[in-house]
């Protein structure tokens, strides 16, 4: 099927091919049963080291962007215009949409942004608020008629509400973009699309739709590797805190100009992708950002580095390649904070973090309308999860966190909500 | 030849172990009481669905507790030989069947209605025309809680002859029904679309299950009737009142027109 291929970390592909990262079954029962008899068994592997992983400090935000910066899509871009392209080039091909879907977290609709930056078609403005409350369609009529540029909806949330004459709005743009045969490509997080096949069957009305494949343990690495090395001049040796280990292959950071040999050999004998990373993608589900965050916290320093050295080396592009390494140590992922569920937060708590989810963020005044809770009681929640981490506000838009994503996800599982396939 | 001593049903007094009975009644007591607070405790930490399997489970365990306390406590009472036990059971079999007749009615509908499970804790049911959320089967009577916090105590000999309207028979789910009553003039495509979504769009609503909305005109309405399911079905109420509160809105905001004596709403048993 050669709409499937795509670049090595990106795949989009069909449902049933999609594949969470799992964590190999005698794995489990081991780490079942290390929790089982944690109080007996001494812990042998961690040298001595916990120690030094008490001591270490956390590295300064400028430094985790030098580190870990912000993914850029073009990758992600170029994997969707690959995937496209037969399509596009087809004059009478099957189906006038094409719909990516993404857990939440992925990046999707800045991929999509990208893609439509990069090969110059249209992006369609989404409706307002008030328009999407309302029961006025007018909207719909700023459509551009059709054009041989396909139309790209970025994140089908923008053009939804959780409201009884929101899926109306939906229904009425589908419609109207089926009959024009205009070619859209449409982005929609996993959260929303399970609703929408539930309430309205939504699959029977995009004839194809591609799931965004989870990020492996090898994946993971091989992104974090690229960002460190899109920004970083140094090579950089990542170790585990408590026992030393390699994390990810130094060869492979700092635009791989490691030169130390000893940092070679010592590599060379360690296995990759390390476990930090396979718990990572099991933990993270193989959502991007929300493995990147997660990456991103658990990074320190040794309490003697000196902070503005480090970030200056890192930087610096002149440097000549660097024969002794920077060590950034890594938390043992046991030992990453990540945010837990506040208790009882109840069956009111769940519905506010379910439409956060369907709707990828909402306003403040929106969760007023849409919840039908008094105030009083959203905004104890709101501010209880925020204080969690479970949440987070950013320009007036409350949306889960990506590193408390993990936690709302069991939550709501727990809680028998509909949940996303992904 | 000796004469028969005639066989004595009680024990002698001085034979009577008082403190292993109360050790034994109290033991009995002790267990029942965790019984009753531990697995609801279990119930409420684990995810809702179990407790549709662990709280009936609490008069079982209950019954068990009390069977094996009077098989311990009787032999310590009375001789135990086939005749006295025979005698015994039979004096008190006359006894409650005479003087608490209705008593030992309920006792045994009790019985029955732990194997039977016409009701069990969680359920929500209507019985002799009282419909609430059973909170707990005693051996020999049922609490129901109703929608007004009102707690009714309603004898298990109700099984006997009264039916019994069970409205999830053990399950998570219920489905809920809604009614509205409109002007007849309007557009009955545009009502049934609105309040379909009206129910698609609530946060209490169960998506494993179809919504439903019907229609039926009558001389001085066309009635509606939305049929959905909550994902839990203890809030039946609540999501009643969620489907009628935005159902109106929704109706209003479209320009429809209720029938006059307004709207209403009523929650009924499935098969009604």
């Amino acid at each position: 099927m050669p709409e499937e291929k795509g670049a090595s970390l990106w795949n989009f592909v069909k449902p049933d091919k999609f594949e969470l990262p799992t964590e190999p079954a005698g794995k489990k029962a081991h780490s079942f049963l290390q929790k089982l008899f944690s109080g007996f068994i001494g812990k042998d592997d961690e040298n001595g080291m916990e120690a030094v992983q008490s001591e270490l400090k956390n590295a300064p935000g400028s430094l985790v962007d030098w580190l870990a910066p912000y993914p850029d899509w073009k990758k992600a871009a170029a994997a969707m215009a690959d995937l496209l392209s037969p399509w596009l080039e087809d004059e009478n091909p099957e189906g006038n949409f094409r719909v990516f879907v993404a857990p939440y977290g992925s990046g999707l609709a800045e991929m999509l942004q990208k893609l439509a930056e990069n090969a110059g078609w249209p992006i369609l403005v989404a409706p307002d608020y008030q328009a999407l409350k309302s029961r006025d369609f007018n909207w719909l009529d700023t459509i551009p008629e059709k054009s041989d540029l396909p139309l790209v909806i970025l994140k089908l949330e923008a053009f939804f509400l959780r409201h009884y004459n929101g899926l109306e709005h939906l229904r009425k743009l589908v419609s109207k973009l089926f009959r024009s045969r205009q070619r859209c490509v449409v982005g929609c997080g996993s959260w929303l699309w399970q609703y929408l096949d539930s309430a309205m069957h939504i699959r029977d009305s995009f004839n194809r739709f591609y799931f965004l494949q989870s990020l492996s343990a090898q994946d993971l690495q091989q992104l974090f590797c690229s960002l460190e090395s899109s920004r970083s001049f140094r090579p950089t040796v990542f170790r585990q805190a408590d026992n030393g280990g390699f994390v990810l292959p130094p060869e492979l950071t700092g635009k791989g100009r490691l030169e130390s040999a000893m940092v070679k050999a010592d590599s060379s004998s360690a296995a990759f992708p390390s476990a930090f990373m396979k718990k990572l993608a099991v933990e993270s589900r193989g959502v991007p950002l929300v493995a990147w965050s997660i990456w991103r916290n658990s990074l320190k320093l040794a309490p003697d580095e000196d902070v503005a050295d480090m970030a200056r080396e890192v930087a610096d592009k002149d440097a000549a390649a660097a024969e002794k390494a920077k060590t950034i140590w890594v938390k043992a992922f046991k030992d990453v904070d990540l945010p837990t569920m506040p208790s009882d937060i109840g069956q009111a708590g769940a519905f506010l973090l379910l439409f956060l989810l369907q709707h990828d963020g909402l306003k403040t005044d929106m969760i007023f309308d849409l919840l039908n809770f008094g105030k009083d009681q959203l905004i104890g929640l709101l501010n209880r999860l925020q204080k969690a981490g479970i949440i987070v506000n950013e320009n007036d838009v409350w949306r889960a966190s990506w590193q408390g994503y993990p936690a709302v996800r069991r939550f709501l599982a727990e809680q028998d909500h509909l949940q996303d396939a992904m | 030849m000796a004469n028969p001593i005639p066989e004595q049903i009680f024990r002698d007094f001085e034979q009577i172990p008082f403190l292993y009975i109360f050790v034994l009644l109290l033991a009995a007591l002790v267990l029942s009481g965790l019984v009753r607070r531990l697995i609801p405790a279990l119930a409420r930490l684990l995810p809702p669905r179990f407790s549709y399997y662990l709280l009936p489970m609490i008069p079982i365990f209950r019954l068990l507790i009390t069977g094996v306390t009077l098989l311990l406590l009787v032999p310590t009472v009375v001789e135990p030989t086939m005749q006295n036990f025979i005698a015994f059971f039979g004096a008190v079999g006359l006894a409650i069947g005479f003087a608490f007749k209705d008593f030992a009615s309920s006792l045994i509908a009790g019985i029955i209605a732990v194997y039977e499970q016409p009701y069990r804790v969680g359920d929500r049911v209507t019985i002799n025309g009282i419909y609430g959320e059973v909170q707990a089967i005693n051996l020999r009577s049922l609490k129901l809680t109703t929608p007004d916090d009102d707690v009714v105590t309603i004898p298990h000999n109700c099984i006997w002859n009264g039916s019994i309207y069970n409205s999830n028979d053990g399950c998570r789910e219920q489905q809920c029904s809604t009614l509205f009553y409109l002007n007849p003039e309007h557009d009955p495509e545009l009502v049934r679309q609105i309040l379909q979504d009206v129910a698609l769009t609530s946060p209490y609503t169960q998506f494993s299950r179809t919504v439903r909305v019907s229609l039926k005109e009558l001389p001085w309405a066309t009635q509606y009737r939305i049929r959905a399911y909550p994902v839990d079905g203890r809030d039946a109420f609540i999501y009643i009142s969620d489907l009628t509160s935005r159902g109106k809105a929704a109706l209003s905001a479209a320009g429809l027109k209720f029938a006059a004596g307004s709207s209403l709403t009523v929650a009924v048993p499935p098969d009604a």
